[in-house]
């Protein structure tokens, strides 16, 4: 499974680092990417990241820290809007976000593990 | 000839066979530098290209150094090495060869870094407390007094209808409400035991409190810095130079700052005893002989039930600041809500989230006004130019205004059009994200840019 990480700077890039070191990812390939703040990706860009890729990790702020105010709500929204979309148009590719602060990754390993394992996991 | 300058933490990585190749090849002239070392003249160059740990290279922080250096921010581009460097020396000259070319076909668009600094002035509402005058006197702010002011923004600051006066921040100072950490029964007050920090103060250099108990009660809220440091200091003293018994029974104790942190542990090694107690549980009634009180409480700790006579209770109020309702004060649809400081660690202390809108709180008001002296004399940088509203494309839905989390889109009232405030503007790109006319773009910062400088292995 190939996936896309996107971080904000602020707290998802510096954390999905700190995952990379690990070498917890359960993913065959990681292309990682920052941005100023997860607040503003669209629906179309998710879109076009998942293109290529088979899944899309984001990671950014907690809620009610966000450096932005509500930068990682409105990731939120979008990516619940994307899973619905892709769900309903029956496409086998998922969006995940993980609210992490950059020094606690343990958020962005349970999101992974997730994303990795599917729905399988979300029921056991 | 293009002349571009590589910022890296080491040299090595960009070797002289590359360079010079680059130049034959591309008419791309590379000048190397140490990131730490003073580069006399920025403007020359046609990029700046920043390589090694990007974690640091915020959008703020690269905002400042455009200021600093004097050039267009979109001349700055922080080449993303952590993205990348599995694959160095590979495929690494090649991305980062594309990269070059990717910033360079991007036409530079026409953005100004500035530093923006507020009026020196506030205005506060509904009134200073004395503290607070006194605080602000002190720095040498000057202070507005206007209590029915309407208020407008202009960029930065407030304008004030009618005097016409314009202040560059606005402080709150939200009602109180002080009530008893726990409601004692007229009973418990008539013993005459229970007793304020300003009693024990002043007991304290009278009266000798040898083998006595006392009970120190700290709610949760309200509780300055400075009465936890006398609270420290007190029973310290107490247990010390009158062997008494002290218990100091707390919501929570508050040791952030070095100074507390000091006091407390002290304290504990005087034998103070400090017990974390949830108020609700916590129970109080004279004693039978009337001269002390029986303070009944459940330890969190372990949950042990315990039952203390004390010679003496002193309680803190618990101080609740209500919100305050900044709507009738403002000519804008924008400031709806109530206000009160936001929980975020990421903000400035003191702020609601609205750039220049300070809250003031009982206790903390030496603090405040030392933030607004460095926000009133410092200000902020912020790029202007970066966000813009495409008027033709904008089919005035407002979603830009509800979403922008710093109150920066503004109407245009006369023209009914929106327009996004730059000095206010953070670039978060929220209001980008979600407009459904695809009508505000931000600069450098759209899709495109943030995914295709390097994809990994150079393919999309
Ligand atoms: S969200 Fe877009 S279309 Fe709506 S008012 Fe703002 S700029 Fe105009
Ligand atoms: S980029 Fe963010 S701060 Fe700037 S106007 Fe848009 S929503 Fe507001």
């Amino acid at each position: 499974m190939k996936i896309v990480a996107l971080g904000c700077d602020k707290s998802g890039y510096p954390a999905l680092l700190k995952w990379g070191e690990k070498n917890a990812s359960p993913f065959e390939e990681v292309k990682l990417f920052s941005l100023p703040c997860l607040g503003l990706l669209t629906e179309e860009a998710i879109f076009r990241t998942l293109e290529n890729s088979d899944a899309l990790l984001l990671a950014g702020c907690p809620l009610d820290s966000c450096h932005n105010q509500n930068g990682s709500r409105g990731a939120y929204l979008k990516v619940k809007k994307v899973n619905a979309l892709l769900q309903e148009a029956a496409i086998p590719k998922k969006v995940a976000v993980a609210f992490v602060t950059a020094d606690k990754i343990g958020e962005i390993e349970k999101v992974s593990q997730e994303l990795f394992w599917g729905e399988k996991n979300d029921n056991s | 000839m293009t002349k571009l300058l590589w910022l890296v933490d080491n040299p090595l990585l960009l070797p002289d066979f590359w360079l010079e190749k680059m130049e034959k090849e591309k008419g791309w002239k590379i000048e190397i530098r140490d990131r730490e070392s003073k580069v006399l003249n920025f403007i020359d160059y046609d990029r700046i290209f920043i390589l090694g740990d990007s974690l640091s290279f915020t959008r703020e922080r690269l905002s400042l150094l455009a200021y600093e250096w004097k050039v267009n921010p979109s001349k700055i581009q922080v080449f993303p090495w952590e993205e990348v460097k599995i694959v160095f020396p590979q495929s690494f000259f090649s991305i980062l060869e594309q990269f070059i070319a990717q910033s360079l076909a991007k036409p530079l668009a026409p953005l100004v870094a500035e530093r923006v600094v507020p009026e020196n002035k506030v205005l506060v509402l509904p009134q200073a407390s004395q503290t607070l005058d006194q605080a602000l006197k002190e720095k040498g702010i000057e202070t507005v007094v206007a209590p029915s002011s309407t208020l407008r923004r202009e960029g930065i600051n407030f304008h004030l209808f009618p005097s016409g006066d314009t202040v560059g921040a606005v402080v709150v100072s939200p009602p109180e409400e002080i009530t008893p950490p726990v409601s004692f029964s007229s009973e418990v007050e008539d013993t005459r035991k229970l007793v304020d920090l300003k009693f024990m103060e002043k007991e304290i250099e009278k009266k000798d409190f040898r083998g006595e108990t006392i009970i120190f009660l700290l709610p949760k809220r309200g509780v300055t810095e400075k009465e936890w440091l006398q609270t420290f200091y007190l029973s310290r003293l107490l247990a010390k130079r009158d062997r008494a018994e002290i218990f100091v029974l707390v919501e929570e104790v508050l040791v952030a700052g070095e100074n507390l942190e000091k006091e407390y542990r002290q304290a504990r090694s005087c034998g103070v005893i400090f017990e974390k107690v949830t108020f609700s549980s916590l129970f109080a009634q004279p004693t039978l002989d009337m001269r002390g009180i029986e303070v009944e409480f459940t330890t969190e700790r372990d949950r042990l039930k315990r039952k203390i006579k004390a010679d003496w209770l002193v309680s803190l109020p618990e101080r609740n600041v209500l919100p305050f309702d900044l709507a009738p004060f403002f000519d804008s649809d924008r400031i709806e809500e109530a206000i009160l400081p936001l929980a975020n660690p990421n903000l400035s202390s003191f702020s609601p989230g609205i750039e220049g809108i300070f809250v003031s709180l009982p206790g903390e008001e030496k603090n405040l006004v030392q933030v607004i002296e460095k926000y009133l004399t410092q200000g902020i940088v912020r790029e202007r130019g970066r966000v813009e509203v495409n008027e033709e494309k904008c089919i005035l839905c407002l979603t830009c205004l509800r979403t922008c989390p710093w109150r920066a889109v503004a109407i245009e009232k006369e023209r009914k059009k929106t327009r996004v405030n730059w000095e206010l503007c953070h670039l978060c790109g929220l209001c980008a994200s979600f407009c459904p006319a695809h009508a505000i773009e931000i600069k450098g910062l759209s899709f495109e840019d943030w995914l295709s400088p390097v994809s990994l292995g150079g393919e999309k």
